[in-house]
């Protein structure tokens, strides 16, 4: 092995007593380009805090350029030579290109700024890292993957040596990955050691030299990339057969349940017609912004001015406001849980029953023992842990939020529920748990829509999965057809 | 041009518009010593604009800075004998000190702004009170002192001197220096701020002292206009202030905006109150229709917001 610049040695890191990594020992080599994969929940995101400086290892070593080191901020670890572009862009969006690249390094002549100095720097900077953007524009006028460049470009001149970069390639389409891949060219001809972390394994076999893999926290194996190949590496990051970690929906399929035709958002959505049937997962895929979530929103009456046809079970459906859309039948767990679903400061039980009040009425009064008796069931049937329907929610691990959030749509009849990223954020055991309970569902009649940015978890769970790409659905793939190669190749689809 | 870009002139607009509707109501309304007059007057509002504009552009507000001209007016008042420099020295630390007091509390113990300084001007606006006995000062006002307010520049009232002087130094600060540029970066994300290195605490702290420190100035400024330390002045200033920085086009959210707006926004209220004078319109009225600008204001600029936002989907 050529020279060391990265050594980790014993690497822990523990959140109360739960450890989020644990022994973690990987060399990693100058010039080497470092893929690291796993499933959410695998430690990723904190292994990259430990290194980038957001977080302090509980236990072990960081070793940099043979020298232990003890980064207590980011701004430290770039200091040093260690650069890290987070899945948020860091940005002020308000400010110029320039003022970006160097803010907090602003060249300056006694207390002044050195306006024309600033934007001379950061234009040849861009020019040399052969990047086509205009110092003089704002960030907010530029598009996510040129403002990933300027981020590289700021990592360029604090002279990283090391560049970790968090799921870069996600929402970016198939231009903004060429450039972002030839930038990345670019450092790698200025040997600038890069750890890379992305669920899209087809990149990770064209770039990298060597793979890590984490899993549940720990370190499952390093190797040479020409050692393995997609399928072997998924199995290592799951840890299990395939079908071991998803539930088969064995219900019968039923009758048609919503069906609907030529919906249209301006600008948004574009002739969309699609049917759900009784007791089926539907599956919904695309980048960001491909109008997989609009529809969605549409179905629960939060997006005005769409035309179309729509039928639930067999009467004409209009939806107009989620209170109405909720009594024609739709339940829906949304995207982001803290700030759409969870009232984060109530308890257990009140962000359950928070939406079939009225069953829980005696003379116009919420009956406390009614409401609770419910949400002890429920938390009972789910496994919410802890089984405190008192405890308020935000306590709750995201997995037990999830799960909370869930019941909240079994304390009434529903026709079809909606659920947009399930598992976000919530840990590989919880998972596995929120797949059961989502397959259970089934058996009670409902039928599900399932958004989700994960593909695996889509092609595990759904019986039939839908593709959206510039707000038209532009493919259709059964169970036993789809896989991760066409569901991007139709995801990635240019719609004029 | 683009919608957005469009109506980041309106404020300008907006004003050259009042100024052509004053001149067709008021044949006195455009004449040398109306505009002076209406400038002069405009020279307290202008020293807390341009601090409450660099605190607002961190993202934050400070309640206090009308208490805080109560305070150096009377103590202002009662220091005459140290001679015209001397309260100069004394009102300039009493507002460097306040200023401090406000960055450390909402900094170091984690306090809103709102909170910290809601506080602080309750305290200083009863510290002047108990300080004179909720009386005014009377009869110690020096010719020298008196000078400050009341003098003039080759013709050109002093106070209205003032209002120039302190836009452009604020325009330097924001524009020309680092400093300038992490306010900005401060108030368009503070943990982003904090990742590039930018010292948000010690930004915030000073920019608090700026604020104190004008606010302290305007107090000196009133007792020298009226003659006596009044503990009673000062009173809603902050309110005008943010109404000023709003009005010029400044998110109250942080990181948005900039200091020549303040100064279109201050001549917007100006020219708005001095009309209301000449056409004779009882004060009491005034306050309203500057809460009707205000309205109108915090509309264009939710409607610049959604159309922004809206473009930013499309795209």
């Amino acid at each position: 092995m050529d020279n060391v610049i990265l050594k980790l040695d014993g690497i822990s890191k523990q959140f109360g007593n739960h450890y989020a990594l644990k022994d973690i020992n990987v060399n990693i080599s100058e010039g080497e380009f470092h893929a690291i994969v796993g499933e959410n929940g695998a430690g990723k995101s904190t292994l990259i805090k430990i290194l980038s400086g957001v977080h302090l290892p509980s236990e072990g070593n960081v070793h940099f350029k043979g020298q232990s080191v003890k980064f207590l901020s980011p701004y430290m670890a770039q200091k040093s030579g260690v650069s890290t572009l987070f899945q948020e862009i860091q940005e002020i969006p308000a400010l110029s290109v320039a003022e970006n690249i160097y803010l907090g390094r602003e060249p300056q002549k006694g207390s002044l700024l050195q306006w024309k100095t600033l934007y001379k720097e950061a234009g040849e900077l861009l020019n040399n890292l052969d990047i086509k953007i205009d110092p003089y524009k704002k960030m907010e006028e530029l598009s996510i993957s040129e403002r990933k460049m300027v981020e590289i470009a700021r990592a360029v001149s604090f002279n990283a040596e090391l560049l970790i970069m968090d799921e870069p390639s996600a929402n970016l389409n198939e231009d903004e990955l060429a450039v972002l891949f030839k930038t990345i060219a670019e450092l790698r001809k200025r040997k600038v050691t890069i750890i890379y972390i992305s669920h899209r394994l087809r990149e990770i076999f064209a770039m990298a030299d060597r793979v890590t893999v984490l899993r549940d926290g720990q370190h499952v194996k390093t190797m040479d990339i020409k050692d393995t190949d997609e399928a072997r590496l998924v199995q290592l990051m799951i840890g299990r057969e395939l079908n071991e970690y998803y539930p088969v929906n064995t219900e019968q399929i039923g009758a048609k349940v919503l069906e609907i035709s030529d919906l249209n958002v301006p600008e948004l959505l574009h002739n969309v017609s699609l049917s759900l049937n009784k007791r089926e997962i539907l599956g919904i895929a695309g980048l960001a912004g491909s109008g997989g979530n609009i529809l969605t929103k549409v179905l629960f009456g939060l997006v005005k001015g769409y035309s179309g046809k729509m039928v639930l079970d067999g009467k004409p459906f209009v939806p107009r406001n989620p209170r109405q859309c909720i009594a024609d039948g739709i339940a829906f767990v949304p995207e982001d849980r803290k700030t759409q679903g969870l009232f984060l400061n109530l308890s257990v039980r009140t962000n359950m029953s928070i939406t079939s009040l009225r069953k829980f009425r005696t003379f116009g009064l919420i009956s406390e023992p009614k409401e609770s008796r419910q949400a002890n069931e429920l938390v009972q049937q789910l496994s919410v842990r802890p089984k405190n329907i008192k405890a308020p929610i935000r306590s709750l691990s995201g997995g037990n939020q999830q799960k909370a959030l869930i019941g909240r749509w079994l304390l009434d009849k529903y026709k079809i529920l909606i659920l947009e990223e399930p598992t976000r954020g919530v840990d590989v055991g919880a998972k596995m748990e929120i797949y059961q309970e989502i397959n259970k569902l089934l058996s009670q009649g409902l039928s599900l829509i399932m958004v989700s940015s994960e593909l695996p978890e889509l092609l595990g769970m759904c019986d039939r999965i839908l593709v959206f790409s510039g707000g038209t659905i532009t493919g259709e793939l059964q169970r036993d057809e789809a896989s991760e190669e066409k569901i991007m190749e139709y995801a990635l689809q240019e719609v004029k | 041009m683009n919608m957005a870009k469009w109506r980041s002139y309106l404020p300008l607009a907006t004003l050259i518009l009042l100024m052509i509707v004053g001149s067709l109501l008021s044949d006195k309304f455009l004449t040398y010593a109306n505009l002076m007059n209406l400038l002069q007057y405009s020279a307290e509002s202008a020293l807390i604009a341009v601090g409450m504009t660099l605190v607002i552009l961190t993202g934050g507000i400070d309640l206090s800075v009308g208490s805080v001209v109560a305070l150096t007016a009377v103590v202002s008042a009662n220091t005459q004998h140290l001679g015209v420099w001397g309260i100069l020295a004394v009102v300039i630390l009493i507002g460097a000190l306040v200023g401090a007091l406000n960055g450390v509390v909402l900094t170091k113990f984690r306090v809103e702004p709102f909170m910290a300084t809601l506080a602080t001007m309750a305290i200083f606006r009863a510290v002047a009170l108990w300080y004179t006995n909720g009386g005014p000062i009377i009869g110690t006002v020096t010719p020298a002192f008196s000078n400050i307010a009341n003098g003039s520049l080759l013709g050109i009232p002093l106070p209205a001197v003032y209002v120039v002087v302190v836009f452009i130094l604020g325009y330097f600060v924001l524009n020309r220096t680092p400093f300038g540029r992490h306010v900005l970066a401060v108030g368009g994300g503070e943990e982003t701020s904090r990742l590039f290195g930018i010292k948000v605490e010690r930004v915030k702290v000073i920019v608090y002292i700026i604020s104190g420190v004008l606010a302290a100035l305007a107090g000196l400024l009133i007792t020298s206009r009226i003659g006596m330390g009044e503990p009673r002045s000062g009173f809603q200033f902050e309110l005008v202030a943010i109404a000023v920085v709003i009005v010029g086009g400044t998110s109250l959210t942080g990181g948005r905006g900039t200091i020549g707006g303040s100064f279109i926004g201050l001549l917007i209220f100006a020219v708005v109150m001095n009309i209301m004078n000449l056409l004779n319109i009882s004060s009491f009225v005034q306050p309203i229709v500057r809460g009707l600008i205000i309205i109108l204001a915090a509309l264009a600029i939710s409607r610049m917001v959604k159309s922004k936002s809206a473009a930013a989907e499309a795209s």
